[in-house]
């Protein structure tokens, strides 16, 4: 029973909170930023 | 980031910190790395060399000065190991500090030191030879060295390749003097300190590898469906559809070793060996990835309004940064059980 590759939910709740930082905050800047 | 605990994601709440398990910090910095690696390195850098030994070896009163400052996003730290003449063979550190009236007195020179050269900086954990071992090799110790103290100066490197939204700084230390109190940990335990460091660190570095992968495969996968040459789109093109099944294939195999590592260290068991693998393969994974990502963009992927054009050029510090692929191969080598040292 040990083998187990569910994320928790605190694993699992870290990639949605981040992934939408990254899409919404992130993403529409980078290019400009990369520019500098 | 810092409000969404970015900052200090495995630090307790005592000192401000989100109190997240390393393996949420390391899906953390893949997600930032699968869209952008400089952002990634911030965050990366900031908690695996910043914050993480102060966390990790600063005694009660240094972690209460400076962790909730770091925390919060009020400033950054960075940890200063690799000089102009020191890099793969970080044993030949020159940077020297020595203890004089109540002061340690550093000097040398630091080079491609991440987070160390911005307005935000506000330490840096800086590695110097503080004497000689009874068997005669050099003796190190870490120093926590203020912004702004005197005798210590960051100037901003310009013209990188890659990560060029990250801030990477060349630091010149000429006298400069701090408080005999600023060590970190004992005397005499830099080369600990530093090796416990960049195995945690290269957990991070893998992070981004698997980002960037990922980042690297979606985007393929989306043009390459939507992209019609000869009548059909360019994914259904045999040599193209092997290149993404490998891509999804590799990226698979890269984030199950990188969890384990992850797990292991959570566990407190030995993960020396599987962060090296990590890195090694998480960092050549997306060199394949982003090689054939660009390839099925074809002329699009040459041109910056592409993501794939940033997420390449990114790609390439990860064989080098914090243990090159060479290194990485020796440290693996000596764990198997390989005869001889091989250098």
């Amino acid at each position: 029973m040990a083998l187990d590759f569910d994320l928790t939910e605190e694993q699992d709740l870290t990639r949605r909170a981040v992934r939408d930082f990254a899409e919404s905050e992130i993403a529409p800047v980078a290019q400009r930023l990369d520019e500098r | 980031m810092a409000k969404i605990g970015l900052l200090g994601c495995c630090v307790s709440d005592k000192y401000g910190g989100a109190g997240m398990g390393y393996v949420s910090y390391i899906i953390a910095v893949e997600e930032l790395a699968r869209i952008d690696g400089s952002q990634a390195a911030t965050i990366a850098a900031a908690n695996s060399l910043g914050v993480g030994p102060i966390y990790q070896f600063g005694n009660e009163k240094q972690k209460s000065k400076w962790l909730p400052k770091l925390c919060s996003g009020e400033m950054l730290a960075a940890f200063g190991l690799t000089e102009p003449e020191a890099g793969s063979d970080a044993g030949s550190s020159r940077t020297t500090a020595e203890l004089r009236g109540g002061r340690w007195v550093i000097n040398g020179r630091k080079i491609f030191i991440t987070n160390s050269a911005c307005p935000l900086t506000g330490v840096v954990i800086v590695q110097g030879v503080t004497g000689r071992r009874p068997d005669g090799k050099p003796e190190l110790s870490c120093i926590l060295v203020p912004a702004g103290a005197p005798g210590f100066t960051a100037k901003d490197m310009k013209g990188k390749m890659m990560w060029r939204a990250s801030n990477t700084g060349e630091l010149f230390f000429d006298d400069c003097a701090v408080p005999e109190e600023n060590l970190l940990g004992n005397r005499g335990d830099g080369l600990h300190q530093m090796l416990a460091t960049l195995d945690r660190g290269r957990l991070s570095i893998a992070a981004m590898g698997l980002g960037g992968s990922q980042g690297a495969f979606e985007l393929a996968l989306q043009y390459a469906n939507s992209r019609i040459q000869f009548g059909r789109p360019v994914s259904s093109f045999q040599a193209n559809a092997f290149k993404l099944a490998d891509m999804a294939l590799e990226i698979e195999a890269a984030r199950n070793l990188l969890y384990k590592a992850c797990w292991l260290l959570e566990k407190k068991r030995p993960f020396s060996m599987e962060a090296a693998m990590a890195k090694l393969y998480c960092s050549e994974v997306m060199q394949r990835c982003v090689h054939k990502a660009v390839q099925l963009h074809g002329g699009y992927g040459l041109m910056k309004d592409f993501r794939v054009e940033r997420l390449y050029r990114d790609q390439r510090l990860l064989e080098i940064g914090e243990g090159a692929s060479e290194i990485l191969r020796i440290v693996i080598a000596r764990s198997i059980g390989v005869a001889g040292r091989g250098m």
